[in-house]
């Protein structure tokens, strides 16, 4: 069978002002019809500009500079602008990552579905619209009749992504690429959609290009994985192949910088060290070998072709990890591969301490206005409905759920950047909920919050010096050059150079810019620091990076932090205590352990199930996880929030709101009436200790 | 994993932040260095600055080098064309019209330039604080700007200029006065978008006051508008002025600027006397779109220091 498409050693160029990047280069694959090849690798890496290329839709300077890209048995790559146009869309469908800012907000989805039709096809009237009422059915988006005439705000983020892949494959493609289809959706929708792909491209087979940056998400739906670094691929085979013996230095690191695979054992992540080379200027030999722990003179020297020992696995590496050459030896002679085991400290400080932090019936509404002069109040946002916690100083507490259930808004609340409506926070033993004007800005002291993005909460047109000293100048403390020196110290303490004083936020990568706010963070010496997703715009590597410097700091200092993250993996590395978090309410609050390992709230059961972890042989079954989507906060269900979503909803759950219950004496607490029973399958255990292996 | 051997306390903390470094060795590049590399780059940005500049030295190094009588009229040598005596002939009144030129384009590129920078400052503060602020204040301020702007410009120059004994100082302040509206709405618009940015949230959460606020955070990210709008704010001025002049209500005689040079030699285009009509007019055309290029180009040079690598 001749594969449906087959790239060969594929050159891309972007032109910038100082030369040209060489996005891709030397690119091969095919996809065969009915496969769904993984395209993974970290930003940067060129497996956007792969998809691009074939879909020669480069952005302005870039251009493909040789090798072919094969569809069926024609070169794309040859043909003019007029013929590819007539490829695009028809044979091959592609899905972006956002699809917001994919659809067009001022043209209803059924004529946006039914675009590829009137530009391929002769399709019209009577037809078109039942080719497109099919084709949204056949993506799973209810009553696909009456919704032909929604816009795309009308719908959630989940249904504007299906809308996305109806167009995409409206005109049966031979091919579909999707680009990071599920990045910018919540973990509970992603499997929606991932599912959804797969289930298609069995239906229609059809090939499917996956680019992502998640290994979790190849993982469970791929057939085979190209794994790209630096414009290249490094290593190619099966998914099961690449996840049970990687043989490829780079992706054998990934693997370990994973935190789920740390989760619960306390054990430093493994973090590569450095950062992908430039691509302006390339250098010679193995694109890794900098980075790499087993590297030899020749890997410096020479380009390791992509080959391999067996038929369907192929690596460009000369000392491939487990064979002869490389091995546990070399491993243990490279002082770079420090996984230090410190699990001691860490769960010690934990029963010492009295609670720093406690909130106690945290309520925050947000209220909903119409009309643009005279802003009547229509109703009000639950952001945060009557949550109450205490963290011990010392300890992590770990904040999860979906976006929009509170969790950011209990943060800011915290640091004290909203109003709360009801409640108490207690911060070391002072109420700040009742602190107004001074006194409040001067207990801000105490607090610090980490934001998302580095580089939005860094002043561009600021100095990383004045950057740093920021909190010093606002409180008054010190003079310049005490300040000055207070910054060198909490720079080397977060690992940067004190040459990073004079230069601007835009001149360092993401992890940089994440250890500068750190470093901001430190400077008033804090006593709890808030961290609102602060490795979710990482790449993993740099993520296990700022994981580390975390846990570091938090043992020097003896930190608190309250850990805010969609990602359960992450937040189950860090925390010692874990609260779950549904549309305003704490679901399930407990140790880290004995929430991941027997949950006892059925909503926290679907997220772990939902998570895409990277195992291929992880039990994967239709009927896990969180179905459907979060209803709107405005009008929240009664009773239980979580019951329209609940496998296990009744009467009651609608009549009777479930009050927080205890589960052994650790501290393990649920708001359900039904509560899971402890399970006993050990698949379901996945992220106890040890058995992840 | 577990048979290696346990290391110092922050060994795999030191490799991750050798993991990472900034190149040591190139300087750190200033903010302004950079967009000075793409404003140079931009040819059109030097086509301006050249003339700029070149208008500068002209108008106020020039009446050092080339002296002519511009305060006691002569008009035996009135209407003169150009000769090896007068470069550009004289006007009306007798004064040599090359030196005139110098003398009134002081007087237009003061007023234009001073009239813009008073106008970009008070609009900055009052658009920057209105913006931040919101609510209730932000109202009462944009209101005042809105029924400001709801007078005829000319309008109301007319009546203050007439009100007024019209000098340079004045002619400043009522520019400055008609001007001021629109970067006041411009920066309030920034601001709308600069205050929910996540480093002006971060000064409040660590306590920072608005004060900090407005002047660290929203004014110095808003610059490239500021700077921007204030050289299209001087070539307007100079057009204001010359418009002012060119009805009569500019500065008085015998003071002169390019307004009032153009406005007295259309009196004469019947005759054929284009040395009193040309210079002027060229030379405000050839200010106002120098300064035009100049705006553009600093637009460009703002943008891509902002540009994430």
């Amino acid at each position: 069978m001749s594969p449906v498409l087959s790239v060969d050693d594929l050159h891309t160029e972007i032109a910038v002002n100082d030369g040209a990047v060489h996005a891709v280069d030397g690119v091969s694959f095919t996809v065969n019809r009915g496969e769904l090849l993984g395209l993974v690798g970290e930003s940067g890496c060129g497996k956007t500009m792969t998809a691009l290329s074939i879909m020669r839709l480069l952005p302005g300077g870039g251009r493909i500079t040789g090798g072919s890209v094969v569809l069926g048995d024609v070169d794309l790559t040859a043909l003019s602008e007029r013929d590819v146009r007539a490829v695009r869309g028809k044979r091959i469908g592609m899905v972006f990552q956002d699809p917001m800012t994919s659809l067009n907000p001022t043209i209803p989805i059924g004529r946006q579905v039914a675009e590829p039709l009137k530009l391929h096809t002769d399709l019209a009237g009577r037809s078109l619209t039942d080719r497109v009422t099919e084709m949204l059915n056949l993506v799973g988006l209810p009553q696909p009749a009456r919704r032909l005439s929604a816009y795309p705000h009308e719908l959630s983020g989940g249904m504007r992504q299906r809308v996305m892949i109806a167009r995409a494959l409206v005109c049966d493609p031979e091919l579909l690429i999707a680009d990071e289809p599920t990045t910018a959706l919540d973990v509970t929708i992603q499997q929606q959609i991932l599912e959804l792909i797969d289930d298609l491209r069995t239906r229609l087979g059809m090939a499917v290009i996956l680019v992502t940056h998640d290994l979790g998400v190849i993982a469970g739906r791929a057939d085979r994985v190209a794994v790209m670094y630096a414009g290249r691929i490094v290593e190619t085979t099966e998914t099961h192949r690449l996840f049970g013996n990687p043989r490829h230095p780079y992706t054998e690191a990934l693997f370990e910088a994973l935190p789920e695979n740390a989760a619960g054992t306390g054990e430093r992540l493994y973090s590569i060290p450095g950062m992908p080379p430039d691509l302006v200027n390339p250098p010679v030999g193995c694109r890794f070998a900098a980075r790499c722990r087993y590297a030899e003179d020749r890997c410096r020297a020479e380009h390791p072709p992509l080959r391999g020992e067996v038929a369907g696995h192929d690596y460009a590496c000369f000392l491939p990890v487990g064979s002869a050459e490389s091995g546990p030896i070399t491993s243990l002679a490279n002082p770079r591969r420090a996984v230090v085991t410190e699990s001691g400290a860490r769960h010690a400080a934990a029963d010492a301490g009295t609670p720093l932090l406690s909130v106690t019936g945290l309520v925050k509404d947000f209220p909903v206005t119409a009309g643009a002069v005279l802003r009547r109040h229509v109703g009000a946002v639950s952001a945060v409905a009557d949550v109450s916690f205490s963290v011990t100083g010392g300890e992590t507490f770990g904040l999860v759920g979906e976006s929009g259930c509170g969790k950011t808004t209990i943060g800011r609340l915290v640091v004290g950047m909203e109003r709360l409506d009801a409640g108490t926070i207690w911060i070391d033993g002072t109420n700040v909920a009742t602190l107004r004007g001074k006194a409040r800005r001067e207990h801000q002291r105490e607090t610090h919050l980490i934001f998302q993005d580095a580089y939005a909460a860094l002043n561009p047109r600021m100095r990383v010096g004045a950057i740093v000293a920021e909190p010093l100048a606002i409180h008054g403390i010190g003079n310049r050059a005490s300040r000055l020196s207070r910054v060198r110290d909490v720079l080397a303490e977060v690992g940067l150079p004190s040459g990073a004083i004079q230069r601007y936020p835009h001149e360092f990568s993401g992890g940089q810019r994440q250890r500068i706010g750190l470093a901001r963070a430190l400077a008033l010496q804090p006593k709890l620091i808030v961290a609102d997703e602060p490795v979710s715009a990482l790449d993993v590597s740099i993520q296990a990076q700022i994981l580390n410097l975390m846990s570091d700091l938090q043992q020097r200092h003896g930190l608190t932090y309250v850990f805010i993250s969609h990602d359960l993996s992450v937040v189950r590395y860090l925390s010692t205590t874990i609260g779950v978090m549904y549309l305003g309410k704490l679901v399930e609050i407990g140790p880290a352990g004995a929430v991941y390992g027997r949950p006892r709230h059925p909503y926290t059961r679907g997220l772990i199930d939902t998570i895409p972890v990277a195992d291929p042989w992880a039990r994967r079954t239709g009927d896990d996880g969180v179905r459907g989507e979060l209803p709107s906060a405005i009008r929240p269900p009664s009773g239980c929030r979580f019951r329209t979503r609940c496998p296990l909803a009744q009467d009651i759950c609608a009549e009777q709101e479930p009050p927080l219950r205890s589960f052994g004496m650790d501290g393990h607490q649920a708001a359900c009436h039904f509560p899971l029973a402890v399970s006993t399958d050990p698949a379901a255990d996945r992220f106890a200790p040890n058995a992840s292996a | 994993m577990t048979i290696n051997p346990p290391l110092p306390e922050h060994a795999a903390h030191v490799s991750d932040a050798i993991a990472a470094p900034i190149e040591p060795d190139a300087p750190p590049k200033s903010m302004w260095r950079l967009g000075l590399q793409v404003f140079v780059a931009n040819r059109l940005a030097i086509i301006g600055l050249v003339v700029v500049v070149l208008f500068l030295l002209f108008c106020f190094v020039g009446p050092l080098v080339h002296h002519t009588e511009q305060l006691r009229t002569d008009l035996a040598q009135a209407n003169q064309p150009p000769s090896s005596a007068h470069i550009l002939g004289t006007d009306s009144v007798g004064y040599d019209e090359f030196g005139r030129l110098m003398v009134g384009g002081q007087s237009s590129l003061e007023i234009g330039m001073a009239a813009a920078v008073m106008a970009t400052l008070v609009g900055t503060l009052w658009g920057a604080i209105a913006g931040y602020l919101g609510g209730a204040v932000d109202a009462v301020m944009m209101r005042v700007v809105d029924t400001l702007l709801a007078i005829p410009g000319l309008f109301l120059l007319l009546l203050l200029v007439a009100i007024f004994t019209p000098s340079t100082g004045l002619l400043i302040v009522v520019i400055a006065f008609g001007a001021w509206l629109t970067p006041a709405r411009l920066v309030r618009g920034e601001t709308l978008s600069l205050r929910t940015r996540e480093y002006v949230q971060a000064a409040r959460m660590m306590g920072g006051g608005n004060r900090r606020a407005i002047l660290k955070h929203i004014t110095p990210n808003a610059i490239g508008t500021i700077v921007v709008n204030a050289t299209f704010q001087v070539a307007d001025a100079i057009l204001i002025v010359a418009s002012l002049s060119f009805l009569g209500l500019g500065v008085p005689p015998p003071h002169a600027d390019w307004g009032n040079m153009l406005s007295d030699g259309t009196a004469f285009t019947q005759n054929g006397y284009w040395w009193m009509i040309l210079p002027p007019g060229l030379a405000i055309v050839l200010v106002v779109v120098a300064f035009n290029f100049l705006g553009d180009a600093l637009r460009d040079a703002f943008e891509v220091r902002l540009r994430r690598r």
